[in-house]
């Protein structure tokens, strides 16, 4: 078998399978969800179908135990129960082993699992009486997109219609340039040829059209046959004919048009089409079920239009491929800047146009490089359900986590990066921050906690930040600890933000006891250690009896920054551009002051020689510029500013964690080496230390 | 029993229907039950709408006759879809209408 072949399968199983883990993790929540349960069936159907294709038949068998397990409830229409979940879910992690390290999956957790599902498959039928109603949920994700409306569009044209002009057919052609448009000619009303007006018009159109234009544009069509036609152009949801991204059943398109719902029960108890029941035992109008049949295919067009759209533009790429392209794309702004250099003392126009033309196209080709790797944070978060959902129950407390800003986006390297620390801080959250249930009930708050995780944007960063509505720190606790440690002097008064900044030092921990969840000597200190290595920042702001948020202020990309270029004496720095306010230049100071005012606002100063040490003298004039991130400004003062530069972040390694304020190396135009400026860095080391 | 052959024209639209309606008249005068009428729409490059309703007129008539009714040169199904601009799948499997795929509401 191709190993690309395995590759991509190994890839689409596992998406498949957190898939999977998203959607048990609703039934969880809402055990009537249908489309959660339909999704989840339809996971485990195409894991097992594939991973026997493939070769994986201990997965193919086994999925298909689980996959019977589900069915059983799918096709009952019975609701999930938590047992079922888990298993499912237990199974969900069995195939996950099965596929990465078959021969470290446990037998005796398959034989387990194979024995509960069978049980499940088999007792869980509840008598007819017994069995919940299931409700169809409500919050319906629209579809295609919430930019594409429905309408149902019935013209008859008024019976001179033919005389006027008018060709109908023409119209409706019009209508379907706008987008996918189902059309079904009503001929009713044509009487037998001999009654037949040959220049009358007796048929009528009834149109479904999903499109991206607004009513107007479809009411323009009709211009012209105002007045003299019958034209209705009415919006319909689209919960009334899609479930998610799903075409609804004929039943529940027919239980939204006022039908008994005894009828419509009634015909789905027998086994012949519900729609001939309704017709032929029932007496339900034709039109009623005709409609209701054209509603359902229109429906089944959009949605196979917009899978072959979606599958037209998606295509699968390994991710070392992405890495390698952007190592390229970096080497080609490497060039570009030193053929920049080289042109510059040129009196060669053509030359010069060449260069900016390069110089245009390696931006171009390095911003779509770079868009290629933002995924949407939500790829991350989603594996907190999970994470939350087994704390929760080992832990024994109520909680919930709350997801806001998924579909932020940050790039891959960065993604990689924050998944450990993000897991520590919830870990943390569940275990040390939210109280139990007894205890939040006697604080009058709801028995259950809620962590939430949200991510937004915030100029160049990504703010992520971790929150809980639990206890919040108690700094009396962590102040004593930090004296009892000797992190602080017993007789340090520090501010509240201080304090709180205290379960950033290693070791720090007020757990009372060492749990398996957290609080097993690792501490908050590895997350901040981890952050600062991605040029970011960790801050903490808390409230007693209201809870604690943890923000993440993360570089949006590691790879490529616009930044600064700036000298100091004989060395080169690039600071990030999206840190720069400002800049000026004044006559160099003697004896600088550690503020400089701005306007209205006073500003810390700090000389680059003072920071990185020179022994060349300074010139006479220097030039200060303000820098700026989140709520800190520096103003730092360099000799000379060189302007723009657009530059390939190289690491440093091990040597950037002794290195205070620089985050990586750039390679300049000349073939020199600048320092990149970890200005948020900085800015916390002066507001530290002054 | 012979059969009744009525050419269609070329431009088979409003301005020529009623021409066509008074062959399609004669030929069912002529015709006997178990007889059959061939609409010949083998020479139509341009028709509208006007003639799908024509043709479902005729078609119930000679149903409710007993006189067979076909199209050649086309496929009488495909011919109308295209005439109305309506879709070819878009028949409704339930309802009695069956009068032919895609057209509503015609009698059985």
């Amino acid at each position: 078998m191709n190993d690309k072949l395995i590759e991509t399968f190994l890839d689409e199983a596992h998406e498949l399978l957190d898939g999977l883990e998203d959607q048990l993790l609703n039934l969880e929540k809402n055990p009537t969800d249908v489309e959660a349960m339909n999704a989840a069936f339809r996971a485990l159907h195409s894991i097992k179908g594939s991973a026997s294709m493939f070769g994986f038949e201990a997965v193919g068998s086994f999925a298909h135990e689980v996959e019977a397990a589900l069915d059983h409830f799918r096709s009952s229409s019975m609701p999930s129960t938590p047992e079922l979940a888990d298993a499912v879910l237990r199974s969900r992690d069995h195939i996950r082993a099965l596929l990465d390290a078959p021969e470290t999956a446990s037998t005796e957790e398959q034989e387990d699992l194979v024995a509960t599902l069978a049980a499940l498959a088999g007792k869980s039928r509840l008598p007819e009486a017994e069995r919940p109603i299931i409700t169809i949920p409500k919050s319906i994700e629209t579809f295609p997109s919430p930019d594409f409306r429905t309408f149902r569009i019935r013209y008859k044209p008024s019976a001179d219609a033919y005389r006027r002009g008018v060709k109908p057919e023409s119209l409706i052609r019009e209508l379907r340039d706008l987008g996918e448009a189902s059309v079904r000619c009503e001929c009713a009303s044509v009487p037998p040829l001999s009654e037949l007006d040959p220049e009358a018009c007796y048929l009528s159109w009834d149109v479904l059209l999903t499109t991206s234009m607004p009513a107007g544009t479809v009411k323009d069509i009709f211009i012209f046959e105002e007045g003299t036609s019958g034209v209705t152009i009415d919006e319909i949801s689209q919960d009334e004919i899609l479930e998610g991204d799903e075409v609804r059943r004929l039943g529940d398109i027919l239980s939204r048009r006022q039908l008994p719902g005894a009828s419509i029960e009634a015909a789905l108890s027998r086994q012949r089409p519900i729609g001939e029941i309704l017709i032929n035992d029932l007496g339900t109008p034709p039109a009623v079920v005709e409609d209701a049949l054209f509603e359902q295919q229109h429906a089944r067009t959009i949605v196979q239009a917009a899978r072959e759209e979606s599958e037209r533009k998606t295509i699968r790429i390994r991710s070392d491929k992405l890495d390698g392209l952007l190592n390229l794309v970096g080497e080609l702004v490497t060039v570009q800047a030193q053929l920049s250099q080289t042109v510059k003392d040129s009196n060669d126009r053509h030359l010069h146009g060449i260069s900016d033309y390069v110089k245009r196209l390696a931006g171009e080709l390095r911003a779509t490089s770079m868009e290629l790797r933002l995924i949407p944070v939500d790829s991350l978060f989603a594996k907190f359900k999970r994470l939350v959902r087994d704390l929760s129950k080992n832990l024994g407390r109520e909680m919930e986590l709350r997801l806001e800003g998924g579909d932020t986006e940050i790039d891959k390297s960065v993604i990689e990066v924050l998944n450990d620390p993000l897991v520590h801080l919830v870990r943390n959250a569940a275990d040390h921050g939210l109280e139990s249930a007894a205890d939040r009930e006697r604080d009058g708050k709801p028995r259950c906690g809620t962590i939430t995780l949200k991510a937004q944007h915030a100029g160049a960063f990504v703010r992520i930040s971790v929150s809980d509505d639990g206890h919040g720190l108690n700094r009396d606790k962590i102040l004593k600890k930090a004296i009892d440690r000797g992190i602080v002097p017993a007789d340090s008064r520090p501010s509240d933000d201080e304090i709180d900044m205290l379960i950033f030092k290693p070791g720090f921990s007020t757990a009372d006891v060492v749990s398996s969840v957290s609080g097993r000597g690792v501490g908050l200190d590895v997350v901040k250690t981890a952050i600062d290595q991605l040029g970011g920042a960790i801050t903490v702001k808390s409230q007693l009896g209201k809870g604690t948020e943890f923000s993440l202020d993360i570089p949006l990309t590691l790879a490529i920054i616009d930044g600064f270029l700036v000298r100091s004496g004989t060395r080169m720095f690039v600071i990030p551009l999206s840190s720069v306010d400002s800049c000026f230049e004044r006559v160099r100071q003697k004896d600088p002051e550690r503020l400089i005012q701005r306007g209205k606002e006073f500003i810390p100063y700090v000389s680059s020689r003072d920071l990185f040490g020179e022994d060349e003298t300074p010139p006479d004039r220097e030039e200060v510029v303000i820098v700026s991130v989140f709520d800190s400004r520096l103003a730092i003062g360099f000799d000379q500013v060189l302007g723009g530069y657009q530059t390939v972040i190289k690491p440093i390694g091990e040597i950037a964690r002794y290195a205070v304020g620089v985050s990586g190396a750039a390679v300049l135009a000349d073939g020199g080496v600048a320092l990149i400026l970890d200005v948020a860095a900085l800015a916390r080391a002066y507001k530290e230390h002054g | 029993m012979p059969d009744t052959i009525i050419t269609l024209p070329q431009h088979a639209s409003v301005s020529t229907m009623a021409a066509i309606r008074v062959e399609c008249l004669a030929a069912l005068k002529r015709a006997t039950p178990g007889s059959s009428i061939i609409m010949d729409a083998s020479q139509v490059q341009h028709a509208d709408s006007s003639l799908a309703q024509l043709l479902v007129a005729l078609r119930n008539e000679a149903v409710s006759r007993g006189i067979q009714m076909s199209l050649k040169g086309k496929d009488e199904g495909a011919f109308l879809h295209a005439l109305t601009s309506s879709d070819a799948g878009s028949s409704c499997t339930v309802t009695r209408s069956v009068a032919k795929p895609g057209m509503h509401g015609g009698a059985a």
